[in-house]
């Protein structure tokens, strides 16, 4: 294990080691925009805090020398609150990069230096990228890059990414060394001050740069607590004393005017300090910007946060969404492309190919049989699944970029309030509606442990996804009612579920802290590119489960064995009242949300089901179960014991759902 | 536009209306979870915020940017408001807003 913040690196790095090259910032301040400029390579881009949620890396040629420029997820600050922040500073503290960039939006450096202030005290080799320049001098100001790289001792550059302007110049910066940055000059108050300069050495065996470790602990910091609890006992006892009298005011005992809670003092006065030392910085940076620019007179969130009108435009923008991806996608582009190019050219001629190519009839039957890989894995995700998710991802695109997003947030912040839930959790619901894995991912944006598994359970059981959103409003598009019926229930699923988990939970209630981006207008070049990545990656990932699928419900059929599992879920069909033909699609569905998705459409196509057995089924498959895409994902997130938690309520919830709604239905005769 | 005498006072974030500046003081945040979230967006007292709008939550223009917080984070924050400014926007704002006592029932 590496030990750095020393004045010499003790692990020097090996010969041929890649140089890495890690962006780092607050969220929404344009890494991913900056990492696109520099390798050419694109990440997901987006117009709100928290689109990234892991680490990505390209590579990079710097003259002579081969780079590894990676992104990270936002952070605030070095004290991570969120899983994501925590992602990105275990990434520098415990694999330190060759060099830091962090990029601050320039408009906002007062506020980017605080965080520019810990890396520096991390000892991490630093280059501050002042980025949206643009932005900047439409306001009317501009930056003294010179002035702030003398001041800060650390390279300095400015850039907008999204242009590419800067970018030679940062390239030239990164080609060169750059040293560990000195902690800067930050006037801490005594108490704090003398902590760290007493207890410099023991903080050192942390293994962790000292400087860093005292002030996070000092903070409070989970990690470095634990750290501290088990290497150090006595330290941690001193950092909670220090903490308490971290307030310079009154003998540090009932606090000053600022923090007269004395549990907050030491958070209070060390980020007064960092800011007193940024503030002086910018300042003396900063030429000819308006101190407290006037805010614009008419926006459009006077509309978007309306308590009425923001509503209607939801219900537009929802409406809209169900139009592109429920009647045109799901309707017509998938009847087109199924009934038409698949059925009629494609599937005869793949048919005769193989007949003509492939000796022996299993391994013909493995491709073009009722459950090969063409018939199945192939025909269901291209002409199926694609377009109804990549509509899906084009809408949602759009929305993204425009920052309509956090926006949705606050309005539903109350309403998702009683759910146990934050206006945050609104981005992964929605983006649950594309697919459940990614937004289980996003998940990690949400604030406490307790919002992230209330998010996730309403995921896996009420949250449709684009392929099953598809094929209900597919086959249920011939009767309002029957739509209406799916729609009660999936709800009331949701809502009961949101209440009963917001209750019962433990935890932090639900808190709404987070910034509006400026809405922009979203560029078609940028969405185009966007969603095609999206389609190529979910094609990618859903493609080889669907073969897979293919090939073992393949070798259950000639081994015989399809007929005893098929016998073995019969009972769970006839419990909800649908036919035995239905157990396979819910054997499908085990696999991937979507290739259950696609059975039933083939199912219902054939005409087995009636009215109410459409409902029933319809319901259970947007309830039921949490593919095995999604089930990989949730044990990474959170571990085997919760994940079994989380299925044992789906699997019950769902089947009971259904099958009251089936007693329900029939009682009335239908 | 500020509430006329309340110049140099401390008053909850919570009761100024659209439009209206001020200097932040206090932070008595109900938590060090949440405590650290305000410090972390550079919300520490002495820093200068104004009011965009109250509803649905609180969203407040610092140091250029814009920040939603809710009802409960700005019931705990306590701030010094500018002397009175004119507020231009305000005779418009005022049809469409709710009243102001029901605040706290919405309080979850």
């Amino acid at each position: 294990m590496s030990t750095h913040g020393t004045p010499a690196p003790i692990v020097p790095p090996p010969a041929v080691a890649v140089r890495r090259i890690a962006l780092v910032g607050g969220p929404n301040v344009g890494k991913s925009s900056l990492f696109a400029a520099l390798t050419g390579q694109y990440v997901m881009v987006s117009n709100y805090p928290g689109t990234t949620v892991e680490v990505s890396r390209a590579s990079l040629r710097l003259g002579e020398t081969e780079a590894e420029v990676i992104d990270t997820p936002g952070i605030e600050s070095f004290r991570a609150l969120r899983e994501e922040e925590r992602v990105t500073r275990r990434f520098l503290l415990d694999h330190p990069p060759d060099v830091v960039v962090h990029v601050v939006p320039a408009p906002q450096l007062a506020h980017g230096l605080a965080l520019t202030a810990q890396l520096m005290e991390a000892g991490l080799p630093v280059v501050l990228v002042l980025n949206m320049l643009d932005e900047l001098s439409a306001a009317g100001g501009s930056v003294d890059t010179e002035a702030l790289a003398s001041r800060l001792g650390i390279p300095v550059c400015g850039t907008v990414a999204t242009r590419g302007e800067g970018i030679p110049r940062l390239r030239e910066i990164l080609a060169k060394e750059v040293p560990p940055a000195v902690p800067p000059p930050i006037v801490y108050p005594p108490a704090v001050a003398d902590f760290l300069a007493t207890h410099a050495d023991r903080l050192a065996r942390l293994g962790l740069p000292p400087r860093a470790a005292g002030l996070l602990l000092l903070l409070s910091d989970p990690d470095v607590r634990a750290r501290a609890e088990t290497v150090d006992a006595g330290l941690s006892k001193s950092a909670a004393a220090t903490r308490d009298a971290a307030c310079p005011g009154d003998a540090g005992t009932a606090g000053c005017h600022g923090c007269f809670l004395a549990s907050g003092a030491a958070a209070i006065h060390i980020g007064l300090a960092r800011r007193a030392w940024a503030t002086d910085i910018a300042a003396a940076a900063l030429r000819g910007k308006p101190a407290d620019a006037a805010p614009p007179r008419a926006s459009a969130d006077d509309l978007l946060l309306h308590p009425l009108g923001g509503f209607l435009v939801l219900a537009a923008v929802l409406y809209a969404l169900f139009a592109v991806v429920g009647v045109f996608g799901a309707g017509m582009v998938v009847d087109w492309i199924e009934g038409h190019v698949f059925a009629e050219h494609l599937t005869p001629g793949v048919t005769s190919l193989v007949e003509t190519l492939v000796p022996g009839a299993a391994l013909r039957s493995l491709l073009t049989g009722t459950n090969g890989i063409w018939t199945l894995a192939v025909t269901y995700a291209v002409a199926i699944i694609v377009p109804v998710v990549g509509l899906f991802y084009l809408c949602f695109g759009i929305l993204e970029d425009s920052g309509y997003l956090p926006r949705l947030g606050v309005l539903v912040h109350r309403f998702l309030a009683r759910l146990g839930l934050g206006g945050q959790a609104a981005i992964p619901l929605i983006l649950g509606l594309g697919c459940v894995t990614t937004a289980t991912l996003a998940t990690r944006a949400l604030p406490s442990r307790r919002e992230r598994l209330i998010a996730v359970l309403l995921m896996s059981l009420a949250t449709p996804c684009a392929a099953q959103l598809g094929v209900v409003l597919a086959i249920l598009s011939f009767s309002p009612w029957a739509l209406a019926v799916w729609a009660g229930v999936v709800l009331l699923a949701f809502l009961g579920t949101g209440l009963a988990a917001g209750r019962t939970l433990p935890g932090p209630p639900p808190r709404l802290m987070t910034e509006l981006p400026p809405l922009r207008w979203p560029s078609p070049r940028h969405i185009a590119r966007k969603s095609a990545m999206r389609i190529g990656r979910y094609l990618l990932e859903v493609l080889p489960y669907f073969a897979a699928a293919s090939v073992i419900l393949w070798g259950l059929e000639w081994t015989g064995l399809l007929v005893g599992v098929e016998t073995a879920l019969r009972p769970l069909a006839r419990l909800v009242g649908l036919p035995e033909e239905a157990s396979r699609f819910l054997l499908f569905g085990f696999f991937r949300r979507d290739y259950g998705a696609a059975g039933l459409y083939d199912l219902a196509s054939t005409g087995a089901l009636n009215l109410r057995q459409l409902v029933v089924a319809a319901v259970l498959m947007t309830l039921f179960i949490p593919c095995l895409a999604q089930l990989m994902v949730l044990r990474k997130e959170f571990g085997t014991r919760t994940t079994a938690g989380i299925v044992a309520f789906v699997f019950v919830t769902a089947f009971a759902a259904a099958g009251l709604l089936n007693a329900g239905l029939a009682a009335y005769g239908l | 536009m500020n509430p006329p005498g309340t110049f140099g006072k401390l008053v909850p974030l919570e009761t100024l209306p659209a439009g209206a500046r001020a200097t932040v003081r206090t932070l008595g945040a109900a938590d060090d979870h949440a405590l650290l979230g305000l410090t972390g967006l550079g919300l520490l007292p002495g820093a200068r915020i104004e009011v965009l709008r109250r509803r649905p939550v609180f969203c407040i223009r610092l140091d250029g940017a814009c920040y939603a917080i809710d009802l409960d984070l700005a019931r705990n924050i306590l701030v010094e408001t500018d002397a009175a400014a004119p507020a231009p926007h305000q005779p418009v704002r005022r049809r469409w807003r709710w009243r102001s006592g029901r605040n706290d029932k919405h309080a979850v």
